[in-house]
């Protein structure tokens, strides 16, 4: 990729935040000057970063969206909810493009149908009359429904079809030949075929031909169906991290006094081949010592440093899918984010984004009333949700506050009772505190109906598993009419250890990554039998090996005719470790044993599997030993 | 003659496009960057160099009052205003301050006349 692309991606990616955000604001606050601002700045930005990648069909969709904004700006045109969908529209579509850009490392095919749809619309948005729009619309009506519009239409248009009184049949025919020409041309796709093809259908009075081909239209109309409201769009990773000039200057100025420490161990190295008092030596070494573990004490700081993040990052996004969310579920509802300026490390900062948008889907959907409800509860018919965040010694505290209904424990408690999540004796003895917490439990949601947020066959059980993973803990308080709270807590950073997961008795354990030397398959045959223990030779090397299985103390079946082996590197000793299947590689956090597991010999740690079973990581250093004695 | 330019843009990537162009034209001038009036400000104060280009949509002060405050420390000192929106109000303001308006995307043609207008009108020893 060019350098030219590689900077237009990153800026491009900031741009899109920045204008959606700002966009939002303007939404919420129309007269706000500096949002409107701020919006058309990061749009014609963007318009001028296509311009220098001459990507034409973007910078085309970009000027059509930044007209808009002028328009504003000249007091032309009003804040509308449809204006900023579009505006909306117009960024995921430029964050779309920008995507496939990094991928390629090209201008993305195509894109000229998109831009040209883009461009359309703004126009259409433009002659109708602005004025005559109500403040809020239903802002889907202009993106991402107008698809669902499309297809009332031409199913409508199947039903006359259908009818078969010849009566009105040419009129039914070229009804339903304009009404396709016209979804057609609003998807920005030719009409000649179509026109044609109703001529030969009139002709020939059959209906059937121009059904159809109005099926055919209608396939291609699913394919575009948009994204169902709510959801993360999967990012890339990133791999670039934009970093302060600051810290890169601290790593600068470490580098020199790292390299005036290096000349002074060189020195006293030279003093040392002359005949000096060893004790003077030991004197000037100690200091320098001490220098040198300063040093690289504030090294390895500003190094971790560089991986810090806001979470901001994390955060940027909520506000549309909230804003989405809220219209999907018709329950207006604002976010209101504080603290995100608030850093941690980089891993921490990607990983929390999916738990706490799943805590916010939740608030949507059970936790806020509708608007009806809440008025007559006597609170503001557009509810407020907090995302909190604070640094608190090394960990990070996000709260996520509803003003909704809270959580209704009677009705919690026959459900879990219902469930079997709890028997209904350990029930009495809990306390509506205990019972609140029983969200957590696995396959645990108190959904009256499936919705379109949630129902997605996950509860709050991922929600606990994912920040557990982080080595994070999550907590829930709700006060009946008030709101509910989520807490997050976090750690400030992660250490992540890279496992190799291994299979054996039925069982899945993890091995660390930096023991294990290479993973061969020998021949059981070559396995041969000295004393009571096993070896093979491996290059000339002959290597204990032991089954883990075995030792495990399962009775394991016939041997295998080819044993896996992993050799592991223990003490400086190679060992080998015969496994049943090899797994993946995994970067875990290690959770040290505790509960049942504490004190037993042979376990490093533990850490939770994606799917929420627990990875035992063996101490292989304990396991050698206990086998060979 | 070589000289040293200003180029003024929030977009590191716009800088780039200058800074590329530059460099094929009139590859002997050095450049100076900034990414914002305060520090475009900085390098005026200290005097560091010869013209400048001025980025017009900026957060905070935009180019114009940015050029304005340039050529009040520097009076005469060749200026360009770039914009990716050729209106008349901003041309007409570039005028008025003194400062030369280019349109975005910046062409080789127009950046050239731009540096050889300037180079003449810059005093031959520095």
């Amino acid at each position: 990729m060019n350098e030219f692309v590689e900077q237009f991606v990153i800026e491009g990616r900031e741009l899109v935040a920045q204008g959606n955000d700002d966009l939002l604001g303007l939404e919420e606050r129309p007269g706000d000057k500096d949002r409107l601002d701020g919006a058309f700045r990061a749009l014609h930005t963007l318009k001028g970063a296509a311009g220098i990648v001459d990507f034409v069909a973007m910078a085309r969709a970009l000027h059509a969206a930044e007209d808009a904004l002028s328009a504003v700006r000249s007091g032309n045109a009003p804040v509308t909810a449809p204006l900023i969908g579009l505006c909306l529209g117009c960024l995921d579509q430029v964050g779309a493009w920008i995507d496939l850009m990094q991928a390629s490392g090209d201008i993305p095919e195509g894109a000229d149908v998109a831009a040209d749809d883009l461009v359309r619309r703004f126009t259409d948005l433009r002659s109708a009359d602005a004025k005559l729009l109500p403040r809020h619309a239903d802002p889907s009506a202009t993106a991402a429904g107008s698809s669902t519009i499309s297809r009332q239409l031409l199913e409508a248009q199947k039903l006359l079809l259908a009818e078969r009184s010849p009566e009105g049949a040419a009129g039914r025919l070229g009804s339903a030949g304009r009404v396709a020409a016209n979804v057609l041309r609003h998807q920005g796709l030719d009409t000649t075929d179509l026109e044609s093809l109703l001529q030969t259908s009139l002709l020939a009075g059959d209906a059937a031909l121009m059904a159809m081909a109005i099926d055919r239209i209608l396939g291609s109309l699913a394919e575009k169906e948009p994204d169902a409201p709510g959801m993360l769009m999967a990012q890339p990773p990133d791999t670039t991290v934009r970093v302060d000039v600051e810290r890169i200057e601290r790593l600068v100025r470490l580098t020199g006094e790292l390299l005036v420490a290096k000349n002074a161990v060189g020195h006293t190295a030279r003093r040392a081949e002359e005949d000096v008092d060893p004790r003077q030596l030991a004197v000037a070494l100690k200091n320098q010592h001490l220098l040198l573990e300063r040093l690289v004490g504030q090294l390895q700081q500003s190094v971790f440093s560089l991986r810090v993040l806001p979470l901001h990052r994390a955060f940027q996004r909520f506000p549309r899918l909230v804003r989405e969310m809220a219209g999907s579920v018709g329950k207006p509802a604002l976010l209101v984010i504080e603290g995100a300026a608030t850093e941690a490390d980089k891993s921490i900062v990607e990983a929390i984004a999916e738990p706490i948008l799943h805590v916010l889907r939740n608030a949507l959907d059970h936790g806020i009333e509708d608007a009806v409800e809440r008025r007559a509860a006597g609170k503001p018919p557009t509810a407020t949700i907090h995302l909190r965040a604070a640094r608190q010694g090394d960990r990070i505290e996000v709260a996520v506050e509803d003003d909704g209904r809270g959580i209704d424990v009677r009705r919690l408690r026959k459900v879990a009772q219902a469930r079997g999540v709890a028997s209904a004796a350990q029930l009495a003895r809990m306390s509506d505190e205990e019972v609140v917490e029983l969200i957590f439990a696995p396959g645990f949601s108190t959904a009256s109906q499936v919705t379109g947020l949630s129902g997605r066959g996950v509860g709050m059980d991922v929600v606990r598993t994912a920040v557990e993973r982080l080595g994070g803990r999550v907590s829930v308080s709700s006060r009946p009419g008030v709101g509910t709270v989520v807490r997050f807590s976090l750690p400030f950073t992660v250490m992540m250890t890279p496992v190799l997961t291994v299979e054996a008795a039925g069982q899945v354990f993890g091995v660390p990554l930096e023991a294990v030397v290479e993973t061969v398959r020998v021949e059981r045959t070559a396995i041969a039998a000295v004393g009571a223990a096993q070896a093979v030779v491996l290059r000339n090397r002959t290597v204990p090996i032991f089954d883990l299985g075995r030792a495990l103390g399962a009775a394991s079946g016939a041997p295998r005719a080819v044993a896996n082996l992993l050799i592991v590197s223990v003490g400086g000793q190679l060992g080998g470790l015969e496994v049943d299947r090899l797994g993946d590689r995994l970067d875990v956090m290690l959770k040290a044993p505790d509960g049942l597991l504490a004190g037993v010999p042979g376990i490093d740690g533990t850490t939770l599997l994606g799917d929420g079973r627990v990875l035992v990581v063996l101490d292989l250093g304990a396991m050698f030993l206990n086998v060979q004695v | 003659m070589s000289f040293r330019v200003l180029v003024v843009d929030d977009s590191k990537l716009a800088r780039m496009a200058v800074a590329k162009a530059l460099n094929a034209l009139r590859p002997d001038w050095t450049r100076v960057e900034a990414s914002n009036a305060e520090e475009a400000l900085g390098h005026a104060k200290s005097g560091t160099f010869d013209m400048a280009i001025v980025d017009y949509n900026m957060p905070g002060r935009d180019g114009l009052e940015l050029a304005a405050e340039i050529l009040a420390l520097k009076p005469g000192m060749p200026l360009a205003v770039i914009s990716a929106n050729h209106q008349v109000e901003v041309v007409t303001r570039a005028r008025e301050v003194g400062a030369t308006f280019l349109q975005k995307p910046l062409t080789e043609k127009a950046l050239n006349e731009f540096a050889s207008d300037a180079a003449k009108r810059l005093p031959k020893s520095p």
